[in-house]
This record gives structure tokens, C-alpha cells and sequence, in this order.
């Protein structure tokens, strides 16, 4: 069965770059973050878009999160674009997550 | 338990789109109506988060881009156009296969449901004014903040178990509710989220807490959360009598209680006196007992148990008359008088229970609106459905049965009866058509007329149809009338079905076998050149009737009550001095028909007979009859299959002492004089 999400990653040096697109909710959350662990070594630096997102709900915007608070943790920057329909961009600012709708991450 | 609340929820939804359907074709005569935008917005707001509430996640989805537009739409960001009140009813299509099916497994479906919604968001990207969300919220903060309205502010802290997403709830959706209700600022809280290594897929690790400007009350804004009530902690407070989202003071806080991950506290208001006054108190208090009493108002009942409430009430019925025929052998006062009180309550409940199970004939109004517009579309004709009495309440029986024939006849009207908008502007008429939907009652009947202004029907060419079809014989005559009940015969139609596609007497026969099979009879009258009206009369309900009991050689028989005039006594005399069965009463000639003839009886002995004046429109007719026993509610049993096609009698009712009483059909006596008088003159 085809997946109806979709994980570019792009490894250059110390510098992982990762793009997210499709459904980006529960149902591929497992798959999601399975994949993102086995990519995510040893950078200096995490670039995160997403794009063409179909729908994101919570549990994507918590990886997010995890992966920020990893960065943290083990020293490593994490950059988040989102380049997504002015819908999602709709809801995610009425659920509080204005930061990623304003691309100050 | 689930399966109950996703049927619940479905039958809501049908309410729903309904409504939906019913404000998008009054939108499209009224773009810039804020109310039916508002409802529009609102009904789709219901689907959406019922959706999501009872794991209809790709209905809940869908709504949402759907939900999306309108949103731009109230904001003013966006214009009503044709174009977008189109789109939308093919949306309403899809959300009820979706409502049909449930979440979407077959590839196809999803495959098309992606389609759909990349349509929904290219309709909203291709609009100019479609750029920036958060301006629309800002302008919408300008409005909502204004003096008139009559908004206070809460706030509102939601705090969800871990467990919250487990079970399917998206908190987005709940959130995104809390904005639809005013103005609104969120603050999340997600700074209780692990690291990666650490990071459990499906647990909530957020908070939220959302200051909101609304005019709804704190139960309005509760009911948001109120399947989640068990899985999360959560405190609506009122901050403020008056709109303070966007004040620079709350901004403040909420910067303060994003920057140090604390929660905002109703004293962190209380400072600035927004505190709720008594009076404000008060009027809280009156709306909420306005809501709940709102509520109570109508209740949703399951329609077989209306159905089975008839059945249990007509045996009653018949019961009670078997006590009173006891009553009045035994001749003992007590019982007498006891049967008189129950035979009234019997009578109050058997109306009571007729009036219950009525339906406005509004309910199904919708479909043929749609269906009027969808096909004038298609066909690129200009048409004006209008609708009168469509607050009119039938038997729901007859209402179920009733929409398949007259979905036939509007399609018939719209296929082939409104032109083209160049030929009636050739015709000289103006290029928009009318299909007028009337209903009204007449005696106890409810009549339903469908009238175009389209170019009627050559009686010449259904003729020359049936002549060609071995109906008639060539040379027949025929008037007018009689040609166009040449269209309701078997075997002029070649279709089977009402749902087949239209053609001018296509399916005729069809719908009038349907509209015949609960007691309605339906004609039809047209003119080249102006237009067809087509009349269908119906009985108000099918199960209890206040019937006249009469007597006919050594037989009973109920007339329907509703259909009586007046009751007269006649005799031999009277009748001898009458030619070609008609008498004269009060200087008015009255046609009349002898029971006993039309039921091969034997002449009457006696000299004393009793005539029943009936009426139907404007036509009366007298039925003669041995004796009139009395008044009698009858409970009308259907005739079963082998006498079905006997025409008058419309069923039959078990009498008190278990003898059967045949319920005279008015409306087909006064045919059938009719066919009688035609045959006698040409014979």
C-alpha cells in the first residue's frame, strides 16, 4: 500500500534537510517519526520544511516540537519553514501554533 | 453505544445539510445576505466537528476546506458568486456519500475525495482577496470588537489527558470551534513535550488556553468540549462584560504567559475591572433558561415508533367501538357513561396521534429546489420555482410516497415543458420560465398543483402517440381531457420507473399507479403554447377517519365524514318525479346515485330512504342509501392484493361486533357517475 505522506531527506555534511508533505497527522505519525529518528545522526543543523502538507494535525506539530527540544538537548540548530495552504496555515494559528503560521521559528 | 451516537449524528447531519441546501438556493437570489451566510457557515461548522467527534475524519476533513471558504466568505474576503454556490451544492453531494459510507477506504474514493478538496483550495487560492488568513481574523477582531455588540469575554483553559488523541479527537478542530463562536486568541502550551528519544507518537503533551470575545453563553462555549468532557480538565471562566481580545493590556499577558510557560488566572483580569456585574448575571442566567426551554421545545422521535403509536391507537379504536355496541346492549347506565369518557379520550388520542405523525411538506421541498435548479442548470434554461403551502403537514406515509412521483413531474416540467430561453423569448414570453409548486387543502383532501408556463402538451401528437401504440382506434373521438388521460395509461409510457429519464408522458402511468397507491388521484391540464398544470389530490392521512356509518341492503358502508354536506330524507315519491337521476334541492339540480344499484343489490322496499349529500370542489353528488346508522371513527384496513383494483371502495373497517363496513372512495363515486353518465350517452 502507498503511503499518503511523503519524507525528503537530503544529508550534506553536518546538515540534514528534511522536507514533509502529504497527510502529516495520526494515522502516519508512527511511520513519520520512525523514519525521522533513523535520519536524524549527528547534525549541527536541521532544516525542516514542510510543504504541500494535505492536512497536519497535532501529533506532527509535537514532532516538531521533539525534534526541537532534541536540538536542544545535543546541540544541534533546528530550522522550520512552512509553506502550506492559507486553510492548515488557519487552523494551526486558531489552535495557538502562530509561530510556525509566522515563520519565527 | 458508539454505532448509536454515529447514527444519531447522521441523522442530525441530514438536518444539517437541509438546512445548508435550503440557505444556499435563498443565498443565491440574495448574495450578500450575512444571515444565510452565517447559517451556511454555522451548518457546515456542525459537520465538521460532529465529524470529528465521531471518527467521520475524511467527512470532518472535507467540511473543513469547504468550512474554509465560507469562513473567507463572512470575512468579506470573499464574494458570493454562482460559481461558489455550485461548487457547494456538488460538496454537499460528497459530504452526504460520506456521511453514507463513513471514512473512505476504496482507492477510487479517496483518489476523488483529494480531487475534490484540490478544487476547494484552488477556488479559494484562485480568489484575489484569498492571501492572508490573518488578516481576515484581525478584520474580523475590528468587527466582533465594536460598540454594538453584545460580547463578553472568557477564558477558557483546556487541558487534555495524555490519552486525548488515542481515540481520534483532532484538539485543532475543538480549538478552531472556540474561534468560529468570536473573536479569539489561543496560547499553546507545548513546552511539556520530550525530546525525540523520548517522544511517544500518540500522546498529548499540550495545553491550551484561549481568550474569547463572544456573545454565546459559558454553556454554549462548554458544549464545544462536551465529548471530551472526561478526557480533560477544563475551567470557563468570564473575564470581562465587554470585548477585550486584542486590548493591548491582554496582549500583554499573553506574552508574559507564553514567554514564562505560565497559565493566565481569571485574577490576572480582575485588575482591570472586568468583572461581571449582577444585572449581566441575571440576564445570563434568563438566556440559559431560555436555551433549556428551547430545547424541550420538539423532541426526535424514531418514525416506526409513530408508526406503531398509529397501529396501537387504531386497535384501540376498534376495541372501543366493540365496548360501546356492549355498552348500549347491556343498557346499564355506569357502563354507558364510562364508555362515552373513554369513546372522547379514544377520539382526542386517535387525533392526537394523527397530528404526530404529520410532516411539513417543507421537509421534502428541498430536493425538488435542488433538483429544479441542478437540471435548469444543465440545461442552461432560465427557471423560477416557486413554492406555495409548503408549510403544509401531511401524513408521513403519504409525504415518503410522494416524492418519487413528484420528483417525475418536475423533471417532466423542466425536460420538456419550460423552453429554451431564446425560443420563449421567440414565443414572446419572457425568457424566464416558472414551475409553481402549490399545495393547499380542499375538504379533507390536500391538493398539490405543479403548474409551468412551458409550452404544453399537443393533445393532437399524444393522440396520434396513442393511435399509433394500438390504445385508441384511429377515428376515436376524444375530448380534450380524455387525450390527456390517455398519458396516465399503461402501455403509453415505455419506462417502469419514476426515476427514469423524463419525457412528456414518459413514466405517467407510473407516477399515477404511486400516487394511487396512497389514495391520491392525479389529472393533468394543459394548452400549447401556455403551459401544464398537473393536480394531485391527496387524503390527509390513511389510517383513521371520522366516517357515517350507512346501511345498504344487509350491508354497512362508512362515508368519509369530511366529504358530507348534508343528510336528507327521501322517498319513492321524490324519486319518481326525477329524470336521468337528478333531483332538485333548494333550486339546485343534484345528481345522484343509487347504492343498491351500484352494488347489484335488490330494489328497496321501503318507501323511506336517506340521501348523503357529498362534495367534492365544486361538483355534489347525492348517494342513496337504505338507512343512516350513525357517526363511526373508522380505522381504515387496506383491501389486500386480490381486491385492490376494485375502485370504490377505498378499504374496509372491523366494526364493533367483528362484522366488516366497506369505506366508501368519494373522489372515485364521483368518477365513476362520471364514466357511467359518458358510457350512458353513448351508448
Amino acid at each position: 500500500m502507498t503511503e499518503n505522506f511523503n519524507i525528503n531527506f537530503k544529508e550534506n555534511k553536518d546538515q540534514l534537510d528534511m522536507v514533509f508533505s502529504g497527510q502529516l497527522t495520526i494515522n502516519s505519525i508512527g511511520k513519520i517519526t520512525e523514519s525521522v529518528k533513523s535520519h536524524l545522526k549527528n547534525p549541527s543543523v536541521v532544516n525542516i520544511q514542510v510543504k504541500d502538507a494535505d492536512n497536519i494535525d497535532l501529533t506532527f506539530i509535537q514532532l516538531l516540537q521533539a525534534i526541537k527540544n532534541s536540538g536542544k538537548k545535543k546541540g544541534f540548530d533546528v530550522n522550520v519553514s512552512f509553506s502550506v495552504s492559507d486553510d492548515i496555515k488557519a487552523l494551526l494559528k486558531n489552535a495557538g501554533f502562530t509561530n510556525y503560521v509566522n515563520d519565527k521559528n | 453505544m458508539i454505532d448509536k451516537f454515529r447514527a444519531k449524528f447522521v441523522e442530525e447531519s441530514s438536518d444539517n445539510i437541509h438546512d445548508l441546501e435550503e440557505a444556499l438556493l435563498l443565498l443565491e437570489k440574495d448574495m450578500r445576505n450575512k444571515e444565510l451566510i452565517e447559517r451556511i457557515f454555522r451548518a457546515m461548522h456542525s459537520l465538521k466537528g460532529g465529524g470529528a467527534m465521531f471518527g467521520f475524519n475524511h467527512l470532518s476533513e472535507f467540511t473543513h476546506h469547504l468550512e474554509t471558504i465560507f469562513d473567507y466568505v463572512r470575512g468579506g474576503k470573499l464574494q458570493v458568486s454562482t460559481e461558489l454556490i455550485s461548487l457547494t451544492f456538488s460538496a454537499i453531494d460528497q459530504i452526504n456519500f460520506l456521511l453514507k459510507t463513513g471514512d473512505l477506504t476504496r482507492e477510487e474514493d479517496l483518489t476523488e475525495q483529494k480531487a475534490f478538496i484540490k478544487k476547494l483550495q484552488s477556488f479559494l487560492s484562485g480568489s484575489e482577496s484569498s492571501s492572508q488568513p490573518e488578516e481576515k481574523k484581525e478584520s474580523l477582531s475590528d468587527v466582533s470588537s465594536g460598540p454594538e455588540t453584545n460580547e463578553k469575554t472568557f477564558l477558557i483553559s483546556f487541558l487534555p489527558h495524555e490519552d486525548l488523541l488515542k481515540n481520534g479527537t483532532n484538539p485543532f478542530y475543538l480549538l478552531d470551534d472556540l474561534h468560529a463562536m468570536g473573536n479569539a486568541i489561543t496560547l499553546a502550551f507545548a513546552h511539556k513535550t520530550p525530546s525525540l528519544d523520548l517522544f511517544e507518537v500518540s500522546t498529548n503533551y499540550c495545553f491550551w488556553q484561549v481568550i474569547l470575545s463572544s456573545a454565546d453563553s459559558i454553556n454554549e462555549i462548554r458544549d464545544v468540549f462536551i465529548f471530551v468532557e472526561d478526557e480533560c480538565e477544563l475551567h470557563i471562566d468570564q473575564v470581562s462584560e465587554t470585548s477585550i481580545v486584542n486590548r493591548p493590556e491582554v496582549n500583554a499577558l499573553i506574552e508574559k504567559a507564553l514567554q514564562t510557560n505560565t497559565q493566565l488566572s481569571v485574577d490576572d483580569f480582575k485588575q482591570s475591572e472586568w468583572t461581571r456585574t449582577e444585572e449581566q448575571k441575571d440576564t445570563d442566567d434568563k438566556k440559559k433558561a431560555f436555551l433549556k426551554e428551547h430545547k424541550i421545545a420538539s423532541i426526535r422521535v424514531a418514525s416506526h415508533k409513530i408508526d406503531e403509536l398509529v397501529t396501537l391507537v387504531s386497535e384501540m379504536v376498534t376495541i372501543q367501538a366493540q365496548l360501546s355496541l356492549y355498552a348500549e346492549n347491556s343498557g346499564e347506565p355506569t357502563i354507558m357513561a364510562l364508555t362515552e369518557n373513554i369513546q372522547k379520550l379514544t377520539r382526542q388520542l386517535r387525533d392526537n396521534a394523527f397530528d404526530v405523525s404529520l410532516i411539513p411538506l417543507q421537509s421534502e421541498l428541498m430536493r425538488f429546489q435542488r433538483l429544479v435548479r441542478d437540471l435548469s442548470k444543465e440545461q442552461k434554461k432560465d427557471i423560477d420555482f416557486i413554492i406555495e403551502g409548503g408549510d403544509l403537514e401531511l401524513d408521513k406515509n403519504i409525504v415518503e410516497h410522494l416524492t418519487d412521483p413528484l420528483l417525475h413531474i418536475l423533471r417532466n416540467s423542466i425536460d420538456h415543458g419550460i423552453e429554451l430561453p431564446q425560443e420563449r423569448i421567440a414565443a414572446g414570453k419572457s425568457p424566464k420560465g416558472t414551475i409553481i409548486f402549490k399545495a393547499y387543502h380542499s375538504g379533507a383532501n390536500v391538493i398539490i398543483e405543479i403548474t409551468d408556463d412551458g409550452k404544453g402538451i399537443d393533445p393532437e401528437f399524444i393522440k396520434q402517440k396513442a393511435i399509433s401504440k394500438g390504445i385508441i382506434e384511429q377515428g376515436a373521438t376524444l375530448d380534450k381531457k380524455e387525450i390527456f388521460d390517455l398519458l396516465f395509461i399503461s402501455g403509453f409510457s415505455t419506462r417502469e420507473s419514476v426515476s427514469d429519464l423524463s419525457g412528456r408522458g414518459v413514466g405517467m402511468d407510473v407516477v399515477r399507479r404511486k400516487i394511487a397507491n396512497i389514495r391520491g388521484e392525479v389529472s393533468l391540464e394543459s394548452e400549447t403554447g401556455k403551459g401544464t398544470i398537473i393536480s394531485i389530490r391527496l387524503p390527509l392521512t390513511l389510517s383513521i377517519i371520522d366516517g357515517l356509518l350507512v346501511k345498504v341492503a344487509n350491508n354497512q358502508y362508512v362515508i368519509p365524514i369530511s366529504a358530507i354536506e348534508q343528510i336528507f330524507a327521501f322517498d319513492q315519491s321524490q324519486m319518481k318525479n326525477t329524470f336521468n337521476n337528478v333531483v332538485v334541492i333548494n333550486n339546485e339540480q343534484i345528481p345522484y346515485i343509487i347504492l343498491r344499484d351500484l352494488f347489484n343489490e335488490p330494489k328497496h322496499d321501503d318507501d323511506k330512504f336517506q340521501m348523503v349529500l357529498i362534495r367534492s370542489e365544486e361538483k355534489k353528488l347525492g348517494i342513496i342509501v337504505d338507512a343512516v346508522i350513525g357517526e363511526y371513527q373508522t380505522v381504515v384496513k387496506p383491501m389486500g392484493r386480490y381486491l385492490k383494483k376494485q375502485e370504490i371502495i377505498s378499504g374496509a373497517s372491523i366494526m364493533g361486533d367483528g362484522t366488516i363496513s366497506l369505506v366508501i372512495d368519494t373522489s372515485r363515486l364521483f368518477q365513476s357517475r362520471r364514466s357511467r353518465k359518458v358510457t350512458h350517452v353513448e351508448n
